[in-house]
């Protein structure tokens, strides 16, 4: 079985260790080896955040820079924020919504311009509105499982796992049915774009 | 086993396996105060305390806990105490003698180190404590062994009756990976009542004794970590590479991913004191060695003082290839690696030049309900209105993020207690218009604020103490502290109220105020400048309004609806004084910068209908009773 690393970024309050928990939690279940590295702390207070997640015969969870298989941006900004730790294989899954810091006087970016500066680097990035379909699916807290979808859909997790074990343990989360409608939306944004 | 499903593996957070892990040795006594990244420690032995039978508090300082814990195991009772690598500097004048009297039970301290500073003021590398108050220390090879090394901590205190330093880090402690929960049994500790002072009371002629067995209990502490399973040679190649506790997971990634054979690694995961038969037995034959660990060259140092007494004539890399700054990681183990195997590094990242993206930082931020953000709003205009010039003497807590603009209004931070502490020196060499302000947490007031403030009385120091108090220790998650009322488990505490404790403490004028009425704050905060400037005395405020956040999680438990702000986009001139001068995150700019609530975010709180000139904010959804019931 070959590893994979996992980046997944975004800002606290976006429910990205949930995100870390349910994808460690199917590996878990399998008996495969998976490791999630969390910054704690700051997360409930807005700053960036980020999770690693790295999966096989591995002894330690930092993302190496340059060393993503995959990177997961719940937040525009905090994904190019992050992007040294892509390289010219990496794949990124983006949801294409914006967080304003909080800080006054803030000159925001616009999306299009960061997605296509990141695409002229020669890097494959997927964009998903995962805020609209989060709302579509009846929670804006659902984006992070709209992600989980996608990164479920581009059939790069080792170990043949598979949608319906994700389900079940979305099952197990608080509003299970709103998330697992999500985490489908997700799954089919990404999947008709590969 | 209790039942099948504690044999299986499940995922746990580092903190929690540490729990589990002392849990599972025989715990019977807990103590710590709560500091990132060992708060979830203690808070994982709280749940699991009434089940199995041991006690466990938070103390008002680490110092305090350390001294509970300690006591307890000169008692009989095996004790662990939690905290933070800076609290260990709090607690390190009873440490300092603990391994000369040593024990009558296991006795854990646990250090929780942060390399990289991710929420702390200095990386320190405790390690070293260890050395110089001849404390045995033992740090996990990965996160996968963080709950055996517990146990292997245990049992070496219980073995030598000796305290013993569990090192863990940020990444230990806050990692979640597979554990096996070993079988937990019920206890009911009874401790006993000791009579040799001849041990336990360090007067200068005990001392003496003391401080000789000790001596010789260091080398047989040193032989055991030589055969301790925990310590160990594997691979037979002719490069020697020697890991410092949680160096091993990444060595061993970096050398599989580089396709590395020529190895042979010596794994510590007790490297104080330095195992010096198995370091002979590494050394021997080794054509050169690299020592990895993280922060401090501490390894190194002994290891080439042992080398040279030795005679080895090899070389020895370490720091030389390894960073002295910030936490290891793949980057910074493989790239050592290719140095020192002269093979190929194996990353290749997009080359990116951030800086042409254009993209606003985001720090941490007080959150959306804040009261410390109206205690900042009303203090920057009581400053004005009162005409003193202030230098702002910060401290520990939510409230230092008052550094980053709007606010800028922590001149200094360095330690818990420092506000009071440094004000006390600025009170007595400015002018008269120029005042210290020193702003402390109500957790941070109990933990160190008190010994500085009868300082500020007895010397008759002029300064404002503002006391932000959020009935919690906020930062850390909302842990109780002796003002709250309550302990973790819900139940009824004493309250120690902090006004009372400043006039007790002869402190002339007290003014309380509530933060989410900036008017009231405005009056109150000018008038207790002016008190400063014109008594020349020390004057304290207290700030009172609970974290909102630890409100807003209460209220969600509770399914009680919060309040909901709104803007009258008629009356909203765009003036942006809500989202740059007040930066709420709930209040974002629109297109045309009027102002917008975002009711994801907004608590409910209130405070920026004081703020608008133009009487733009409305309760959307009024506060309810039930609501205003959460708040105490």
């Amino acid at each position: 079985m070959k590893n994979l690393n996992i980046l997944v970024t975004g800002v606290g309050g976006q429910g990205i260790i949930t995100f870390g928990r349910v994808l460690s939690s199917v590996y878990n279940k399998r008996g495969i080896r998976v490791m999630m590295a969390e910054t704690h702390g700051m997360s409930q207070r807005g700053g960036s955040v980020e999770v690693h997640i790295r999966i096989g015969n591995i002894h330690s969870p930092l993302v190496p820079i340059g060393g993503a298989d995959v990177i997961i941006g719940l937040e525009l900004i905090e994904t190019m924020r992050v992007l040294k730790y892509a390289n010219k294989d990496t794949i990124i899954v983006a949801n294409t919504r914006m967080i304003r810091p909080a800080l006054p006087k803030i000159n925001m970016p616009n999306p299009d311009d960061l997605v296509s500066k990141a695409e002229s680097l020669g890097i494959r990035i997927l964009t998903v509105n995962a805020h609209e379909l989060a709302l579509e699916a009846g929670s804006a807290l659902s984006v992070n499982m709209v992600m989980l979808g996608g990164l479920v859909a581009l059939d790069m997790l080792p170990g043949n796992v598979t949608k319906k074990e994700f389900l079940d343990v979305i099952s197990g989360l608080r509003m299970s049915e709103i998330n697992s409608k999500a985490f489908e939306m997700g799954y089919h944004a990404v999947k008709t774009q590969l | 086993m209790p039942n099948s499903s504690e044999s299986r593996s499940i995922m746990l957070l580092g903190n929690e396996a540490v729990a589990y892990g002392a849990v599972e040795a025989g715990l019977e006594f807990a103590a710590a105060y709560p500091g990132t990244p060992s708060t979830e420690i203690v808070e994982t032995l709280f749940k699991l305390a009434d089940k199995y039978g041991f006690y466990v508090e938070w103390s008002t300082n680490e110092k305090v806990a350390l001294e509970a814990a300690y006591g307890a195991a000169i008692g009989g009772v095996k004790s662990l105490v939690a905290m933070k690598h800076v609290g260990v500097n709090v607690a390190m004048d009873p440490l300092s003698t603990s391994a000369y009297t040593g024990v009558e039970a296991a006795f854990v301290v646990v250090s929780a180190d942060d390399p990289d500073m991710w929420s702390s003021q200095n990386e320190q590398d405790n390690r070293w404590y260890g050395v110089r108050s001849y404390i045995p220390v033992l740090e996990a090879g990965s996160v996968l062994e963080l709950k055996d090394i517990t146990i292997e901590a245990f049992k070496l205190s219980e073995r030598f009756k000796h305290p013993v330093i569990l090192r863990t880090t940020t990444r230990l402690g806050h990692s979640r990976a597979p554990y096996i929960i070993g079988e937990l049994v019920e206890r009911a500790p009874r401790g006993k009542i000791i009579k040799n002072p001849k041990k336990y009371s360090v007067i200068p002629a005990h001392a003496r004794q003391l401080r000789r067995k000790l001596v010789e209990r260091w080398l047989e502490i040193e032989k055991y970590m030589d055969t301790a399973g925990f310590n160990w040679i594997e691979g037979d190649g002719d490069y020697l590479i020697v890991t410092s506790g949680l160096a091993y997971g990444y060595v061993k990634d970096a050398l599989s991913i580089m396709g590395i054979r020529n190895y042979k690694i010596l794994k510590l995961s007790g490297m104080v004191p330095l195992p010096r038969g198995l370091v002979k037995k590494a050394l021997d034959g080794a054509e050169k060695v690299l020592i990895v660990e993280e922060l401090e060259p501490l390894v190194e140092v002994f290891l080439k003082s042992y080398a040279y007494d030795e005679g080895f004539n090899i070389e020895i890399h370490g720091k030389n290839l390894i960073p002295l700054t910030g936490e290891l990681n793949l980057n910074k183990v493989c790239m050592a690696l290719s140095k020192f195997f002269k093979v190929d590094y194996p990353y290749n990242p997009i080359e990116v030049n951030i800086e042409e993206f254009g993209l606003p930082p985001r720090p941490p931020v007080l959150c959306p309900g804040c009261p410390h953000r109206g205690t900042f709003y009303a203090l920057r205009k009581a400053v004005a209105k009162a005409g003193v010039k202030p230098i702002y003497n910060g401290d520990i807590g939510c409230y230092s993020l008052g550094v980053l603009p709007p606010y800028n209004m922590q001149d200094t931070i360095v330690e818990m207690g420092g506000s009071i502490g440094f004000a006390n020196g600025f009170a007595h060499i400015l002018s008269d218009k120029e005042i210290p302000i020193a702003i402390i947490g109500d957790s941070t007031f109990f933990h160190s604020g008190l010994p500085p403030l009868v300082n500020a009385v007895y010397n008759l120091a002029p300064m404002l103490v503002l006391v932000m108090d959020n009935r919690v220790t906020a930062m850390t998650g909302a842990q109780p502290h002796p003002g709250t009322g309550f302990y973790q488990d819900g139940r009824d505490a004493p309250i120690i109220d902090i006004e009372t404790v400043a006039r007790g403490m002869g402190v002339k004028h007290v003014i309380k105020f509530d933060p989410y009425n900036i008017s009231e704050a405005v009056e109150k905060l000018t008038e207790a400048l002016k008190l400063v400037k014109e008594q020349r005395l020390p004057v304290v405020a207290v700030a009172v309004r609970a974290c909102s956040l630890y409100i807003d999680s209460i209220a969600r438990r509770k399914g009680i609806e919060r309040p909901l702000y709104s803007i009258d986009l008629e009356k909203c001139t765009a003036c942006g004084i809500c989202y740059n001068a007040f930066s709420c995150p709930a209040i974002v700019p629109l297109e045309d910068n009027k102002a917008s609530i975002d009711p994801t975010l907004c608590v409910g709180c209130g405070e920026c209908v004081y703020v608008c000139p133009y009487n733009a904010i409305y309760a959307a959804r009024p506060w309810t009773k039930e609501f205003e019931s959460l708040w105490w």
